[in-house]
């Protein structure tokens, strides 16, 4: 057990009164990748900003390496991205892709507002995976807006991450993204967690998005249930 | 890792170039009045701090709410450099703009003036800077601006809050109460802004 990267106990977020997730327990290894698969809302990006130390859960116990995401993040290389747009508009794209390592990514010198969407995913996804010796990736939605050459630079370099050691964990609404790429899967469906190693989903084969899509439906149409009966 | 957190702010635009360039026509025009009249370095410094109000309080927060600071959050910098350095880059222009004026005063006075350096101008820069930069960790330069206007328009309120008031007043002329005014409106803001930084946690706006 001592490659366990990511542990989770009993975890819980809420925002004010609103809880997001609910008794969340999950464990992530060293050359391990977890999927966070849920619908819009369900919690995906708050489980990922709190492995990332940006957020405390409300209970129950996040540790990364045995210790707190915030120390863990202050002495291990953590690369966690949450989409385009929280990259500054103002900002030209080579001195953006500059601060992660020093050096210059991209030569282009337009503000990132003037690039394309998908020319600004990549370029956040490039600047955060150029960290050196990276032990935890944490991506949210890393596909979208992406096309099929950088998807294709995109699951390569997870997976050369991966099995350099690091624990990669990724976060999305579609099974389409997440298929075949990761080693566990973490349904995120009204508020309660459901994991899944890829082996119990599939015996044979690797993953497929329609898999991952009954498992989705299968939970959701589970957690209306008690609804539907009571109507 | 400060300078790191540093480079990043700036890189990050937390003080806008608009900003910058109006501290810089602020200096320009100090350099021409100074020239003419060595004694206006009070009227000189005057849109100096004003801008420095508002410049101060960049607002950390909200911009880290829009995930802007991800990057440098999960770096591995110190919570307390990156807090020491949004500090020292929101606050660097306008400090920057007081010791330029500063010396042009002395230049144009060949060393016999000094009210930009006097112990009331000192405290008034450095403390509603510091006080604005604190106020505004957990608003945003908006919120902040309009607080300001309101400090700065109502007079019965701008007699005891204006920093403007302490512009070119000597140590000697400084009573206790002012001096113990000053210190706690610097003190406070900062700990309390740095605090927040230090253990204030990150949600990501769109996630909320």
């Amino acid at each position: 057990m001592s490659d366990v990267l990511v542990s989770a106990r009993d975890l819980t977020a809420r925002y004010g009164r609103r809880e997001v997730f609910h008794g969340l327990t999950f464990d992530v290894c060293a050359n391990q990748a977890l999927g966070v698969i849920g619908p819009n809302g369900a919690g995906k990006t708050t489980l990922l900003r709190v492995i990332a130390g940006l957020l405390s859960p409300s209970e129950g116990e996040l540790r990364v390496r045995d210790m707190s995401p915030r120390q863990a993040v202050s002495r291990m290389n953590v690369g966690y991205f949450a989409g385009d747009f929280t990259l500054p508009g103002s900002v030209r794209a080579c001195d953006w892709g500059s601060l992660a390592t020093g050096d210059a990514i991209t030569p282009e010198r337009r503000r990132i507002r003037t690039l394309s969407r998908g020319t600004r995913q990549l370029l956040g996804l490039r600047t955060v995976l150029s960290r050196p010796h990276l032990g935890l990736v944490l991506l949210d939605e890393p596909w979208e807006a992406l096309d099929v050459d950088a998807s294709r630079w995109l699951s390569r370099t997870l997976e050369t991450k991966r099995d350099r050691g690091a624990s990669v964990v990724l976060a999305s609404h579609d099974p389409h993204d997440l298929a075949g790429v990761c080693d566990l899967y973490l349904f995120l469906v009204n508020r309660r967690g459901s994991l899944f190693k890829a082996h119990e989903l599939s015996t044979a084969g690797p993953v497929t998005p329609a898999m991952l899509g009954n498992v989705l439906e299968r939970l959701q149409v589970d957690a209306t249930a008690p609804l539907r009966a009571a109507s | 890792m400060l300078l790191y957190a540093i480079r990043y702010f700036i890189i990050a635009g937390v003080v806008p170039p608009l900003f910058v360039g109006g501290f810089i026509v602020a200096v320009a025009a100090a350099a021409v009045r100074l020239t003419a009249n060595p004694e206006a370095a009070i009227d000189a410094l005057t849109p100096v701090l004003l801008l420095q109000l508002f410049v101060a309080g960049s607002g950390f927060r909200i911009v880290a709410r829009r995930g802007h600071f991800d990057l440098l959050l999960t770096s591995g910098a110190p919570r307390w450099q990156i807090a020491l350095a949004h500090c020292l880059v929101s606050l660097g222009p306008g400090m920057a703009s007081w010791v330029c004026i500063g010396l042009l005063e002395l230049a144009a006075s060949h060393g016999s003036l000094s009210a930009s350096f006097a112990a009331g101008t000192c405290a008034a820069f450095v403390a509603s800077s510091i006080f604005a930069w604190g106020a505004a960790v957990y608003s945003s330069r908006t919120a902040a601006a309009i607080g300001w206007l309101l400090v700065m328009t109502i007079p019965s309120v701008a007699r005891f809050l204006s920093p403007l008031r302490l512009l070119g007043v000597t140590a000697g002329s400084l009573d206790t109460f002012a001096v113990i005014e000053v210190l706690w409106s610097a003190v406070l803001p900062l700990v309390v802004g740095v605090w927040c930084i230090v253990r204030g946690a990150t949600p990501l706006e769109a996630a909320q």
